[in-house]
């Protein structure tokens, strides 16, 4: 290759790496805003776990349970109306039971059936493919939940606002929907099998009816901006929707079908015709929406259901500080730069130019991973943050281990373009071999685990076909740049043994 | 190492492997039923009790006098956590302090009274302090049984990619490899008692990966000597002999490589959290990592394979002897 084409693409694409990197880390403050807007770096919206954002908590009360400081708030002044408010209440532990809920069931059933639901809610958030985390019960009668904040760094540090409050409102919306309790029902204002006073409107299906069985599957559904819950629906719901389809269909001012858990409503199904399919779409605002009602209305599909009413207008989110300090995202950030850092310098004392070039490797590997993230979502802790550096463990490993390759063969006495087409060939086999294998591992995993896991495997995945990819771009660079260098030997740090005649 | 022959000494790495195992499923097993655990699971996975100081912004402007109040409070009980947390509230903020399940229930009572009585009587009545027991069930302990089933599946296609690309033998020499090490990896961890977090569990990962990579390297050198002209004619032993000492250097500098980056990371992220356990678990994890899978990838599965390789070798000389047989 010409020293001047080589010189100019070598520049044009080191140029296109600085200028993405510079987009890829750096964030400021829109000209002329007044700090009013800001850009935020491909870094700093990387969705993060618990781990470097905390997990946001709340605790569920059931209907007549209150909370110690709730109980001493309410106590009236006034002594006479005291002695009533407080035989309104027996002490269970460290809350506060109504004793109207104790006269339907006794402290040790109550007991059990907070344990059942907080199973139920635990089977209900497993679905989220959350990175990490948990339902447990507490004080016996509350139940305490927490999940991943989800926020990328500059929502945890309060610098993208928007960001903040869209996750806060996911999260809110999340845990309300999940907690919803009573048993699926479908349901319309105008007609309908038996009238509910309470809701003022008609259960559509017969009162001996087992709901459960005429639905197969409740699925998230997306495709092109479009979010739905898709109801797939056994032979028997497949009658059913159709004989309830054309009674809704033909009355003038309610033509839906609403589906109920308990007493809250979550979708409307607008009948205008009858509906004859096995399956049918009813559309949501939100994927996060989509997800949440169709977790629960499996759920309550399947006869899983809460059997306790839980006070869900009251409940407090805390969102805490996270696990790891609020300086762990940006030590992980200086952990991971130490690592490409250290990879590079070690490089450039070794490999003298070629160093620069597997630079120029090792940046692109970086910023590939960066923008994957940012792309898919992907929520990283801690677990995720190592995948990425094994993934570029075995990218510098492929390549040191190819460059040595090639040492061995120049102290043989090749010629530089020998050396390197025998080390590279040398090694061809191994190297297919490993990711072949990598690549394979990181699919099942990926696909077979949930939550941390699973993107654990999506990162080494990511990260395996960029170490192989960026195996060759490596090469194709050290010819590039090393065209019109003088001594090629030289270039990479190496030293021909000349062969003795 | 130049000349250390891995086949011969064969008995005494299945006597220290199953030894190593063995009291490693017992320490757990007794674990299990005496202490509810067969490992010593840490503090993202146990059950433990907490003391919530929720104050409000017109008693208490930011949570510094409170943590001094509330340590006071906390010596004077003779309790001490193990973890704390800070989050906002729409009226001030929260202070939760989380202390391990073992920790005397009627002392963090009495602690978080004294707390609410002081905050309570300090201010204007808004803050309060108390106290509850969470049960976790492992926490999100799902994604662990997951784990382990992604991991089981990606085992077994290694083993099948390794006996088309290799053969059975090699095939049945790594997957030996991969459930070797790990299980002397979880070995280790049961009976140490290191707390098992996310930490440990992240290395336990890395033995396998690891082991992948390294037996990859390890068969790609019997794959190459076996084919040499020279080297053809040695014993299945002398051949696994010499491509385990060729390999072994590789094998080394992938488990401590791969292990020293893990511990980079979670020694970094032990700064932000200032957090003991967790360098602990990190630095004992990395060691037991890179230990399993130098010794069970570069010394126990060469002795391994060149019995396997021999018994191979046998069958397709005599398979070999009497389709010739037959043949004339």
């Amino acid at each position: 290759m010409g020293k001047i084409k080589s010189r100019i693409l070598t520049g044009f694409v080191a140029a296109v790496i600085l200028v993405v990197a510079f987009f890829a880390f750096f964030s400021w403050n829109v000209p002329g805003s007044n700090g009013v807007k800001r850009y935020n770096s491909f870094i700093s919206s990387i969705r993060l776990g618990g781990d470097f954002t905390g997990n946001a908590y709340t605790v569920i009360y059931p209907d007549g349970v209150i909370s110690a400081a709730d109980y001493e708030f309410g106590i009236p002044d006034d002594e006479d109306k005291r002695a009533e408010y407080e035989s309104k209440y027996q002490k269970c532990g460290e809350v506060y039971v109504s004793s109207d809920t104790l006269a339907t069931s006794d402290k040790d059933e109550l007991k059990a059936k907070i344990a059942k639901d907080a199973e139920v809610l635990n089977k209900r958030f497993s679905k989220k493919d959350y990175s990490g985390y948990s339902v447990s019960v507490q004080n016996d009668y509350t139940i305490r939940i927490s999940v991943p904040t989800d926020f990328s760094y500059s929502a945890y540090a309060e610098k993208n606002a928007t960001a903040r409050s869209e996750a806060t409102t996911a999260i809110s919306q999340t845990i309300q929907a999940l907690s919803y309790s009573g048993e699926l029902s479908l349901r319309n204002t105008k007609v309908g099998k038996i009238y509910d006073s309470k809701l003022d409107n008609y259960i559509l299906t017969p009162i001996k009816a087992d709901i459960t069985s005429y639905f197969k599957s409740f699925k998230k559904y997306v495709s092109a901006g479009n979010y739905a819950v898709k109801v797939n629906l056994t032979k028997e719901g497949r009658e059913l929707f159709n004989s309830i389809s054309s009674s809704v269909s033909a009355n003038e001012d309610d033509k839906n079908v609403r589906f109920y858990i308990g007493e809250d409503q979550l979708l409307a199904l607008t009948c205008e015709s009858t509906i004859t399919d096995k399956s049918f779409y009813i559309s949501t605002n939100n994927k996060a929406t989509a997800q949440d009602y169709a977790i629960v209305l499996n759920s309550a599909a399947n006869g899983e259901t809460l059997s306790v009413g839980y006070n869900l207008e009251d409940m407090e989110i805390i969102y805490p500080t996270a696990s790891l300090g609020d300086y762990s995202a940006i030590l992980l950030f200086v952990a991971l730069m130490l690592v490409l850092v250290g990879a590079i310098v070690y490089a450039i004392v070794r490999y003298k130019k070629l160093g620069l070039v597997f630079a120029m490797s090792a940046l692109v590997f970086a910023l590939a991973l960066i923008i994957a993230l940012v792309t898919l979502g992907t929520q990283v802790t801690a677990a995720v943050a190592l995948s990425a550096v094994l993934g570029f463990a075995l990218m510098c490993g492929v390549n040191f281990v190819s460059f040595e390759a090639v040492r061995k063969n120049t102290e043989k006495g090749h010629t530089m373009q020998s050396a390197i087409k025998a080390g590279y060939k040398s090694l061809l086999a191994t190297m297919i071999d490993m990711h072949l294998v990598l690549l394979g591992v990181s699919i099942i995993v990926g696909l077979v685990a949930v939550g941390e896991v699973a993107a654990c495997g999506l990162v080494l995945f990511i990260s395996t076909i960029a170490s192989y990819i960026l195996h060759w771009f490596t090469r194709f660079m050290w010819f590039v740049a090393s065209s019109p260098a003088k001594d090629k030997f030289k270039f990479g740090g190496y030293k021909r043994r000349m062969i003795d005649d | 190492m130049t000349d250390f022959k891995f086949s011969n000494k064969f008995h005494i790495f299945l006597i220290i492997s199953s030894v190593l195992i063995a009291i490693g499923i017992a320490v757990g097993l007794v674990c299990q039923f005496v202490f509810g655990g067969f490992f010593n699971f840490g503090e993202e996975y146990a059950s433990y009790k907490t003391v919530t100081v929720s104050y409000a912004y017109v008693d208490y402007s930011d949570d510094d006098k409170v943590v001094e109040l509330c340590d006071k409070e906390f010596e004077a009980a003779g309790v001490s956590y193990y973890d704390d947390f800070y989050g906002e509230t729409t009226e001030g903020g929260t202070l939760t302090f989380k202390f391990y399940k073992s920790c005397d229930s009627e002392k963090l009572q009495n602690a978080a009274a004294s707390i609410d009585g002081v905050i309570k009587s300090e201010g204007s009545g808004l803050s309060e302090a108390e106290f509850a027991t969470v049960e976790t069930e492992l926490g999100s302990g799902n994604a662990l049984i997951y784990c382990a089933i992604a991991l089981s599946a990606a085992v077994a296609f290694q083993f099948i990619y390794f006996a088309i690309r290799y053969n059975l033998n090699g095939a049945c020499a790594a997957f030996l490899a991969n459930v070797h090490n790990l299980l002397l990896y979880l070995a280790l961890m049961a009976i140490t008692r290191v707390p098992f977090g996310s930490a440990a569990f992240a290395f336990g990962v890395i033995t396998v990966l690891a082991t992948v990579i390294s037996s990859c390297y390890y068969f790609d050198r019997v794959r190459k000597n076996s084919k040499s002209a020279d080297l053809s004619r040695l014993t299945p032993f002398e051949l696994c002999d010499l491509s385990a000492r060729e390999s072994f250097f590789s094998t080394a500098i992938i488990s401590v490589g791969l292990a020293a980056a893990g511990l980079l990371l979670f020694v970094t992220l032990s700064i932000s959290s200032l957090s003991a356990y967790l360098v602990l678990s990190s630095a004992l994890g990395a060691v037991f990592a890179a230990l399993s899978c130098i010794y069970g990838t570069a010394i126990f599965t060469p002795s391994v394979h060149a019995r396997f390789k021999k018994i191979a070798d046998n069958f397709k000389a005599t398979h070999g002897r009497a389709a010739k047989a037959v043949k004339a």
